[in-house]
């Protein structure tokens, strides 16, 4: 087992929740021992960049430092995936600043990390787990020791997974309302999904109440994704559901045979049906997604 | 001949099968775990299905979401591979039951042999010489009379026992009463069933396997013999080799002979392994796997014939085609496993992303594998990721393959056992072919790897 420090930082689409998946995926090198606090740190050179966020993580771990460089570099590209932006910069880095005592002098691997003690955004946070830098980090010059700022618990928590979601709702709303669409639906690689509707939606007239919706959006919702949780056929209840229902309370909605036993699917509490995402006879497998419930 | 096999395993024998069932124009449905989503066996299929999470309870020894698959999907056979439902006769008589082909033994025959006491008895009423040893012990009384009687030292054994669970050695009177008291205890714990009887310990025995087949119409050969001495101190083999070096003629033809008589008593079909403990010229039977092996290439390279598709075949009610005379053994191969550990920290299990993997090839050479850069090691299951397998004219040329093969070889992301296979590549005594059962356990003692 080797004591690595490894230095995070991300400037992309909600660092902290960015800084905070890199330091659930750092698992995958080891175990995390310790973790510091999140700082906001002046970009660099380049004035056009957002703030970045830094923290600095110390993780035993088993794997050599080449390993450990490998598996951090295959960590930056999986949690680099940036849904917009394909090919464009990385949402997160990863540095080892040190790996033990050890000392690599490679073209592609420098450790310790041969910059390590003239930054401010490795040094400060990595003093505050390992007080072996504390002496180091006081010692910077000054004007580089301000370019970090320990984050404020309010933009801390600020940030997260819901963000970006809300922002993107607004911004969706927004241009929903612009249009003449009833419904607009949004699925994303992650798995968010968001659906806008005019309300209400008669069947009879589906268009009929729509002009009222405008000035009044529907709040933005997030869908539960009702799953088989066994293999089978699906076949839809006697009375079957359709994308629009809205259920009173808790209900079948369709049942999966398997070995010859109906095994029903329950929406579990009421909801509106936003969408069926299966058909009736259908194979399916575990963990299939069949209905999406609006369960505002 | 089939039309469609599910496939009721992963890993590499998960991909080994769908192979054979391609080359037999056989169509084929996977099933996997969530976090086997991305694996090989389930690009490869023609139908994959996911059958639950991680854990193996709830995924891969799921039988009614595997049955509800193969219903579902059309399939008319089942293969089990080895582990998970391979050797269970309750699965494969729920096949049949759904009007499935189980693709081994009959039911009543895997649990005939499942049940170590009673696979001894059936052995020993064929004429295959076992090791001396006792029926299910009523109490310490009678295992100490039966200790006394066959010499210390002695082993218990759980008759429900697998993975030396409820097994202890006894080497002196005074050691007996803990003993039995702990192997009831412990195979009571692991298994529902306390039962335990006594064998004669055989020291520094090899460990020889007989490979056989045979098919529904009686038809009964074997495949010669596989060394699988080279196993951790868990009993977990690690190197295994066809045929066995310096085993004398008689006790070679002994036990080819043992294992085909055994089998013919018992009536068996499909592919299945006779394990031996042989001690010089002795020859002790010792259980009897119902199912394909791990180490089933060895065979396969030596005989130049694939086993699982002898398996599909002979399941689908083929006649074998070929008797004892009709097969030739030539040369020798070698099979080292590749497993996800650390030999650095006490061979614990290892789960991660495999970031660079690099296989090796080149002449003889054959990897058997489900893994590739990217994969990623879930920590529910076997550690084995592949299987190296090198054949050569001579056992001296299989070896020299084998170490270029393993320098050859990159896997990067975890550890794996080929440092340690490499180690016992070199030592004298793996290169001698005189090693027992006790050689890599001691070599590990005596090499400490820093």
């Amino acid at each position: 087992m080797t004591r690595a420090a490894i230095g995070i930082g991300s400037n992309l689409d909600d660092p902290p929740a960015k800084i905070r998946g890199a330091i659930a995926a750092l698992e995958e090198a080891g175990r995390v021992v310790a973790c510091s606090r999140f700082y906001v740190t002046q970009p660099w050179g380049k004035r056009d960049q957002p703030e970045f966020c830094n923290a600095v993580a110390l993780v035993e771990t088993q794997l050599g430092p080449r390993e450990l460089l490998h598996t951090l570099k295959d960590l930056e590209r999986r949690l680099g995936r940036v849904p917009s932006a394909r090919w464009g910069p990385r949402a997160v880095d990863l540095d080892i600043l040190y790996y033990g005592d050890e000392r690599v002098e490679e073209p592609d691997l420098q450790i310790p990390h041969p910059r390590l003690f003239e930054r401010a955004f490795a040094l400060v946070p990595l003093a505050e787990v390992d007080p072996r830098y504390a002496a180091a980090a006081e010692g910077l010059p000054r004007e580089e020791r301000e370019t970090v700022a320990l984050m404020s618990d309010d933009q801390e928590q600020a940030s997260g997974v819901t963000t970006p979601l809300v922002d993107r709702v607004r911004a969706l709303t927004q241009a929903f309302l612009e249009t003449d669409l009833i419904r607009l639906r949004i699925e994303d690689a992650n798995e968010d999904s968001i659906e806008l509707r005019r309300r209400p939606s008669a069947p009879a007239h589906p268009h009929a109440a729509t002009d009222g919706a405008a000035a009044q959006p529907p709040p933005p919702v997030h869908l539960d994704a009702i799953k088989a949780d066994l293999v089978g056929i699906v076949r839809f209840s006697r009375k079957p559901v359709a994308e629009g229902d809205v259920l009173e309370g808790d209900r079948e909605l369709a049942y999966v045979e398997a070995l010859g036993i109906r095994n029903p699917v329950r929406s579990l509490g009421a909801g509106r049906i936003a969408t069926v995402r299966c058909k009736d006879g259908q194979p399916v497998e575990y963990g299939q997604v069949l209905f999406e419930i609006d369960r505002g | 001949m089939f039309k469609k096999v599910l496939i009721a395993n992963r890993g590499e024998i998960a991909l080994r099968i769908n192979r054979a069932c391609r080359e037999l124009g056989v169509q084929t449905v996977a099933i996997f775990s969530e976090p086997d989503r991305n694996s090989l066996h389930v690009r490869h299929s023609d139908e994959a299905f996911c059958v639950g999470p991680g854990p193996v309870p709830r995924s891969y020894l799921s039988i009614p979401n595997i049955i509800s698959t193969a219903l579902i999907t059309g399939c008319d056979a089942v293969h089990p591979g080895y582990g998970f439902l391979a050797e269970n006769a309750r699965f494969a008589e729920i096949c049949a039951d759904h009007g499935l082909t189980f693709i081994g033994p009959a039911p009543s025959v895997i649990a005939a042999m499942g049940d170590k006491a009673t696979a001894k008895r059936v052995m020993k009423e064929a004429g295959v010489a076992t090791t001396p040893g006792t029926d299910i012990l009523a109490s310490v009384e009678e295992a100490r009379a039966a200790a006394e009687q066959m010499g210390y030292p002695v082993l218990l054994k759980a008759t429900a026992g697998g993975g030396g669970k409820g097994m202890r050695a006894v080497h002196a009177p005074e050691e007996l009463e803990r003993a039995y008291a702990s192997a009831t205890a412990e195979a009571e714990a692991s298994f529902k069933d306390g039962r335990v009887y006594m064998e004669k310990l055989i020291i520094k025995p090899r460990h020889i396997e007989v490979q056989v087949l045979g098919d529904s119409f009686g038809n009964i050969v074997h495949l010669g013999e596989r060394d699988c001495s080279v196993q951790k101190p868990s009993h977990q083999k690690l190197i295994e080799e066809a045929p066995a070096p310096n085993l004398p003629q008689k006790a070679r033809e002994a036990l080819h002979e043992m294992a085909v008589r055994a089998c013919k008593a018992v009536n068996y079909s499909n592919a299945g392994t006779l394990e031996f403990l042989v001690s010089g010229d002795q020859v002790y039977f010792m259980e009897m796997n119902t199912r394909i092996q791990v180490e089933h290439p060895v065979t396969e390279m030596v005989y130049d014939i694939d086993l699982v598709k002898e398996q599909i075949r002979v399941a689908a009610g083929e006649q074998l085609g070929y008797t004892q005379d009709d097969l030739r053994a030539s040369g020798h191969a070698i099979e080292c496993r590749v497993n996800a550990e650390d030999p650095r920290n006490n061979f614990a299990p290892a789960a991660g992303t495999l970031t660079n993997v690099v296989f090796p090839g080149g002449p003889g050479i054959r990897v058997d594998t489900h893994v590739y850069s990217g994969a990623t090691v879930p920590p529910f299951y076997d550690s084995m990721i592949a299987k190296i397998i090198a054949s050569g004219a001579t056992r001296d040329a299989a070896i020299a393959r084998m170490e270029r093969a393993l320098r050859e070889t990159v896997i990067e992301g975890v550890n794996t056992t080929i440092q340690q296979c490499l180690e016992i590549l070199a030592t004298e005594q793996f290169r001698s072919g005189h090693y027992t059962i006790d050689f890599l356990p001691s070599l590990m003692q005596a090499v400490p790897v820093a």
